[in-house]
């Protein structure tokens, strides 16, 4: 990636808690020790919606745009930007793989059972997979870019890598880019014909800017990403091939590497013996299946561990018939001006 | 070039289109500079469970020509990957593993009418893998998959301006490095959900699609796939290409008004406009002719007319402007792309295509439409519009190369 890209906010709601501590703490604790019971969903307990968000637009969000608004509203205001400003200047990427299909669901249920002239008008209009980001886009007030990723697992790290486009193109000055997925039917089938038998539900959003925007507004980032690699998921060699990617386009080597935040170890195969990073998280292995969520769990722990004495880290995510994703975070500290 | 001073020039090497006005470049152009019709009654939506059955369906296309085992290709995605397969073979770029271009495709259903059709017809409990689990992602992986092309795919929504974004991912994904050219467009087909959407936010017309016109009463959808190849300027003349066209401006914004309605001030699409100017290094009396998003809805042409004359100021009365989804209807994600493939032809032959179906001037759009009849114009640029439920929204600038 030609340019870099910072970090200066960040949100999350997960069943572990509102804050990056609350997930790290999760994967400290392993299946043996914990002494539950496996569970097949890990899911949000209670939310209280009116008091998070207030009642305007209520009743037109679904589970996922609730939580992905309340991610979004926290990880705008941890940036410390008034939208209200900057609207203009701000826009929104969200990741998600099931998020709408509850409502697609509900709607094809009309058609079928009553036709399509039964369907509610105050409906129609949310039924296409763009609405959560529209939502978001709504309730912050954001005013430039507004899409939405869907590409599997990898859809909240495709949209941060969106999101990172928007902002070296010119087009945004600042990107809420997020991921988010919840319990449903699907996504439960899904897990089945997966044989995966933990996944969890949640949202998280980091915000994106330059380095030397946020430092105008004296605000000091959490990281930079300086690169990104994305490979089809296809061939025993393809993890190699996106590290060494990212490495090569942040010009830094495997060595350089002192922390690493994976998926699951069976889709690690990294072939460098000079890769030996000071520590190695499998997010996948410890919490279960996030799908669009996760690769943003992923950025947020990584920042979690750069504010300590890891200097770089390297995040990866992979997914059967998606993308092979790399991504480089430095602590900002440790960046050389 | 850019904003950003970036140098990366990106070439339009290869297209394809497959629509209800035919399939192929030769076809498409010349039914689009005849005016021709693509709107009928389907068959798809039955007369019990739907007012409204008039839509831009594909005919006489050869889905087994796209079967393959191991690979889930549906009725978009076979769309796509015929408007792929033209943009590769006029690139004269071999199809094999070599090819380490990527893939983003904008789409709002992609397959979903295969999922549809079993929920509808043969209950839930028979869905399954993968047209249940949201088969949006196939979009962009059938046209990775089956070109065996080794660089990132992704399928981005934001409903009718989808393959717009997508281009503009396409482009910044080039300039960062992570691939060297990249294949993109949109893909939609007939959808129940998609049909009953539009029919009961009253956003269909009952008889005909009329952009612009004094009687219109709403859009018409249609099904279809617009697939263009883009590289780095430099890399394609390296090569030999034949360079189509060069991207020249993308402006993007988002009206951030409601999920569903369009922002009644058009602020957004002017910026959306503006911004593509700028970056294109152009003024607008440099924009010949404007490839608009002209859907036949009451608020669209409406709010677009004042956004091109609030943006052009005296030269709103002098550009060309043409609706093409009065011929081809309105297929939302794929809206854009079949778009720019118009305008990059209008621009090679010289020639706007008509807005048809024009009968009654209306005096909040009173600009000049090329109605219904095609007119001969030197085109330098071409500014395309594409808005989106949700307000998202996306202005392109094409302009003929030149050295």
């Amino acid at each position: 990636m030609k340019n870099e890209v910072a970090i200066t906010g960040v949100g999350l709601i997960s069943p572990w808690g509102e804050r990056i501590e609350d997930i790290v703490s999760a994967l400290n604790k392993t299946e043996k020790s914990d002494g539950d019971k496996p569970v097949v969903m890990k899911t949000i307990g209670q939310f209280d919606s009116v008091q998070k968000l207030g009642r305007k637009g209520l009743r037109q969000m679904n589970r996922s745009a609730m939580f992905s608004v309340y991610a979004a509203l926290q990880c705008l205001s941890d940036s410390n930007l008034d939208a209200s400003l900057a609207s203009d200047e701000l826009g929104v990427v969200l990741g998600t793989q099931f998020g709408h299909l509850d409502r697609m669901e509900q709607m094809m249920k009309v058609i079928r059972d009553e036709g399509a002239r039964s369907l509610n008008p105050t409906d129609a209009g949310y039924g296409g997979l763009n609405v959560l980001a529209s939502i978001i886009g709504v309730r912050t007030n954001a005013k430039a870019v507004n899409a939405t990723i869907n590409n599997g697992c990898a859809s909240g790290l495709d949209a941060a890598l969106y999101a990172c486009g928007m902002i070296t193109g010119g087009h945004a000055k600042y990107v809420l880019a997020g991921g988010v997925e919840t319990t449903s039917k699907y996504y439960l089938e899904w897990l089945r014909a997966n044989q995966n038998d933990r996944a969890y539900e949640g949202a998280g959003f980091i915000q994106l800017e330059k380095p030397d925007t946020a430092e105008r507004r004296g605000i000091k980032p959490y990281a930079v990403i300086r690169a990104f690699a994305s490979l089809p998921y296809v061939g025993a060699d393809c993890v190699t091939k996106s590290m060494n990617k990212a490495l090569m386009s942040a010009s830094i080597s495997a060595e350089e590497i002192d922390l690493f935040i994976g998926g699951d170890k069976c889709s690690y195969k990294y072939e460098n013996s000079k890769f030996q990073p000071k520590r190695k998280i499998f997010i996948k292995d410890i919490l279960g299946e996030g799908m669009a969520v996760s690769g943003i769990y992923q950025l947020l722990i990584a920042l979690r561990f750069l504010k300590d004495d890891y200097r770089n880290a390297l995040i990866h995510l992979c997914g059967q018939g998606e993308n092979s994703l790399s991504v480089i975070l430095t602590n900002s500290a440790a960046m050389t001006r | 070039m850019d904003r950003n001073g970036n140098d990366k020039r990106m070439a339009i090497v290869g297209m394809g289109v497959v629509s209800p006005i035919g399939s192929g470049l030769n076809e498409y152009w010349s039914h689009l500079l005849n005016g021709t019709y693509g709107i009928g009654i389907t068959d798809f939506f039955d007369e019990r469970m739907y007012s409204q059955r008039l839509y831009g369906e594909i005919k006489d296309f050869d889905f087994d020509s796209f079967k393959k085992e191991g690979v889930n290709i549906g009725r978009a995605s076979a769309f796509g990957l015929e408007a792929a397969r033209q943009a590769f073979e006029q690139a004269g770029l071999p199809v094999d593993s070599s090819q380490d271009a990527g893939v983003c495709v904008g789409t709002i259903l992609a397959d979903n009418i295969t999922g549809e059709e079993i929920f509808i017809n043969h209950g839930e409990d028979r869905l399954k893998a993968p047209f249940s689990f949201s088969p949006v992602p196939l979009a962009s992986q059938n046209i990775a998959k089956w070109f065996h092309l080794s660089g990132p795919n992704s399928t981005i929504c934001t409903a009718c301006s989808s393959s717009a974004y997508a281009l503009a991912n396409s482009c910044e994904m080039i300039r960062n490095g992570i691939a060297p050219m990249m294949v993109t467009g949109g893909v939609e087909s007939v959808s129940y959900i998609g049909q009953a959407n539009f029919m009961q936010l009253h956003a269909l017309d009952s008889e005909i699609i009329r952009p612009f016109d004094k009687d219109r009463r709403g859009t018409l959808l249609g099904e279809g796939s617009g697939i263009i190849i883009i590289e780095p300027l430099d890399r394609a003349l390296a090569r030999g290409a034949t360079i189509l066209a060069e991207v020249t401006g993308i402006g993007l914004s988002c009206d951030g008004y409601h999920e569903s309605a369009p922002d009644p001030s058009g602020r957004q699409t002017m910026r959306a406009m503006r911004h593509a100017l700028s970056e294109a290094s152009l003024s607008p009396k440099d924009i010949d002719c404007v490839c608009a998003h002209g859907t036949g809805t009451i608020y669209n042409d409406s709010i677009e007319t004042k956004a091109i004359k609030e943006v052009f100021k005296d030269h709103a009365q002098k550009v060309s402007i043409t609706a093409i989804k009065s011929m081809i209807g309105h297929s939302v994600g794929a809206a854009f792309s079949m778009q720019i493939v118009a305008s990059v032809l209008m621009m090679r032959n010289s020639t706007v295509v008509p807005t048809i179906n024009y009968q009654t001037p209306d005096t909040e759009c009173d600009l000049d439409y090329t109605v219904n009849a095609a007119r001969k114009k030197e085109i330098r640029n071409v500014m395309i519009n594409s808005y989106a439920f949700g307000g998202n929204n996306a202005s392109v600038i094409i302009s003929q190369y030149a050295d």
